[in-house]
């Protein structure tokens, strides 16, 4: 938790994590350029690696966009998806690093060599990204190409589907570049959030730029079937979770001027684990430990992670998307760490739980 | 709540099961996705690049670019006495004065050489001008008419399009195609027939000039030329006003 910053907090799950990550997207390169030759070897033509190295980390970040993008809908229906969750964030900066190399290719580590005037070393997998390859060693720089290049708006036939590109790297590129929780802390939750929620700008951006360039470009229909799937599954998974949360949202248990309010029996509610209820406009986490029971926010104050969705380690509530812990009758995080979420005035009658729904001042530490 | 996953703890034994089948999942779909999707994609095509050749014959100004005629020995199917390699510089540009200033001249140039069916194209820095082998014939600055026709096709640049690129032609090309064309590289029209097969013309106007920064806002789209198809021994033409180009639907 955040008592300090240090550049990531690594876990040995995160490393294994990352590695799998970092193994199945080159799998996946590696897959596509060999096959992308064996075809050229059977069909007797030739094939031109830069533009094969283009459209291998093009749609390499474009598939684990895909990937990133369903977890969270995926770990609202289901927890054991968290497991995915808790370094999504490590996803998110590889699929923006794999959508720049699409743009720029490797190039970029050669910089450094020609600011000090050496001769640059060449790296075997170098290849010139796709603003260079179709941009430049002309008589325009190649952003300014870029940008001028096709003035063709009108036209959906003709439209510079590449622009769409440049709309997703950059939304891309503020998700990695804020990433941290340095920004998430200092941003606070909800601005941070806010923010991340541009990744669905991002993303529409990048289904016209993929699908308009299929379209543009490729004969072969299937391309244009897949990226149109992979839109639906994703679609499809955010309706699906969205109606979920959306249901329980509707039946808001509190009336009007009502001090207490009856959210249950105890016994429905598992030891160790909460259930979520609405009170007034806002989420509450009902914990049960035992025969005692703790009302906190269901808001985790690291990322607004759902904490009813949590269960009680060690007398904290602990959030299930990244291990924040809350202790249950203050709401404060244990000392060094000093997030606190708000708690609510809870009594137990004859089996019930009735919480009020005003809730009590966080306990800052 | 044995399933309860936090990072920073050791992982509930329920979960292993589940990760595996995810990452069996996961690698079942890169590997289907990473061996499906190159044939999928546009990136093959005709247009080879070949070793860096040294090619001698007459250097011209034209039609629709730098050239340099290389004498064909023997019979022709076309009976053409020279061969016509476009010329190009380095990059996306026209050839540099080195290759230019010795326009006329029998010369010798060396460079990579970009082929796609009967369109040579050679990227080249110099030219070293030389003496003519003896009984090398003049070359045919005329050209011979094959008549009026009404083409159908597209604007590529020629140098991407023989080789450089894959597939050198399109839309997504688009891009590349004008800063080519813009930097001086001849301009050719794409024409793919019924049969499947292609023929390309070079862009010349009715003064035989080049025509490159009138006809880039045409490039890589359905265009109709009408207009006289010129050969120039193994190199056809089409001499048309740009004005006149009809754009058709894409």
């Amino acid at each position: 938790m955040s008592h300090q910053y240090v550049a990531v907090q690594w876990t040995r799950r995160k490393f294994i994590y990352d590695a799998i990550l970092i193994g199945l997207m080159a799998l996946y390169l590696l897959a596509f350029m060999q096959t992308s030759h064996w075809i050229a070897d059977l069909r007797g033509i030739e094939l031109e690696t830069d533009g094969v190295a283009i459209r291998a980390y093009g749609s390499a970040a474009y598939i684990l966009l895909h990937l990133t993008l369903a977890i969270g809908p995926l770990s609202r229906l289901h927890p054991w998806f968290h497991t995915l969750l808790f370094n999504r964030r490590h996803m998110g900066v590889m699929v923006f690093l794999l959508g720049a190399i699409h743009v720029s290719g490797w190039t970029l580590p050669s910089q450094p060599w020609i600011w000090f005037g050496m001769r640059t070393p060449k790296l075997p997998w170098a290849f010139y990204g796709s603003v260079a390859w179709y941009n430049n060693f002309g008589d325009l720089k190649p952003l300014v190409s870029l940008f001028t290049v096709n003035r063709h708006f009108g036209s959906l036939a003709l439209f510079p589907f590449e622009l769409l590109g440049v709309i997703g790297l950059i939304v891309l590129f503020v998700m990695a570049a804020i990433s941290h929780d340095f920004w998430l802390a200092n941003l606070t939750a909800p601005v941070w959030k806010a923010i991340h929620m541009s990744v669905y700008v991002g993303y529409a951006a990048l289904v016209g730029h993929v699908l308009l360039g299929a379209l543009q470009t490729n004969r072969n229909p299937w391309l244009a079937v897949l990226v149109l799937s992979g839109a639906l599954a994703l679609l499809t998974l955010h309706l699906l979770s969205g109606w979920r949360e959306w249901r329980p949202d509707r039946a808001d248990l509190a009336q009007p001027g009502q001090s207490w309010v009856d959210v249950g029996a105890l016994q429905d509610i598992a030891d160790g684990a909460a259930k979520v209820v609405m009170l007034s406009g806002e989420r509450v986490a009902v914990f049960r430990r035992g025969g005692s029971v703790f009302a906190l926010s269901n808001v985790c104050q690291h990322q607004n992670g759902p904490l009813g969705e949590g269960r009680i380690v060690n007398n904290c509530a602990v959030c299930p998307w990244h291990g924040y812990e809350y202790e249950l009758d203050t709401g404060a995080s244990p000392p060094p760490f000093h997030e606190s979420v708000p708690t609510f005035p809870v009594q137990l009658r004859e089996g019930r739980i009735l919480i009020s729904p005003v809730p009590m001042a966080a306990v800052q530490r | 709540m044995n399933n309860f996953f936090v990072h920073y703890r050791p992982l509930p034994p329920g979960l292993k099961r589940f990760l595996l089948l995810v990452l069996t999942v996961l690698v079942t779909l890169i590997v289907v996705l990473g061996f499906w999707e190159p044939s999928l994609q546009n990136q093959y095509g005709p247009g080879r690049r070949q070793p860096v050749k040294e090619l001698s014959g007459w250097l011209l100004d034209g039609p629709g670019g730098a050239q340099l005629l290389v004498p064909q020995p023997g019979q022709t199917t076309q009976g053409q006495t020279f061969n016509r390699v476009l010329l190009a510089g380095p990059g996306k540009t026209i050839p540099p004065p080195a290759v230019m200033d010795h326009v006329g001249d029998w010369v010798k140039v060396r460079g990579s050489l970009f082929s796609r069916g009967p369109l040579d194209v050679m990227n080249t820095r110099k030219a070293t001008p030389m003496r003519p082998p003896l009984g090398t014939p003049e070359a045919n600055v005329v050209g011979h008419s094959e008549g009026e026709f009404t083409l159908r096709g597209e604007i590529v640049d020629s140098k991407c399009f023989s080789g450089v690129m894959k597939p050198g032609s399109g839309k997504a090309h688009m891009g590349c195609a004008i800063r080519c064309i813009s930097g001086g590289v001849p301009a050719v029209f794409h024409v793919r027939r019924e049969d499947g097969s292609a023929l390309d013309f070079v862009l010349i106007d009715d003064q035989n000039q080049t025509v490159n920064e009138r006809v880039l806002p045409l490039v890589a789209q359905p265009l109709e030329l009408k207009g006289e198809v010129i050969r120039f021994d193994n190199l056809l033409a089409i001499r048309a006003n740009p004005e006149s180009y009809q754009p058709l639907k894409p």
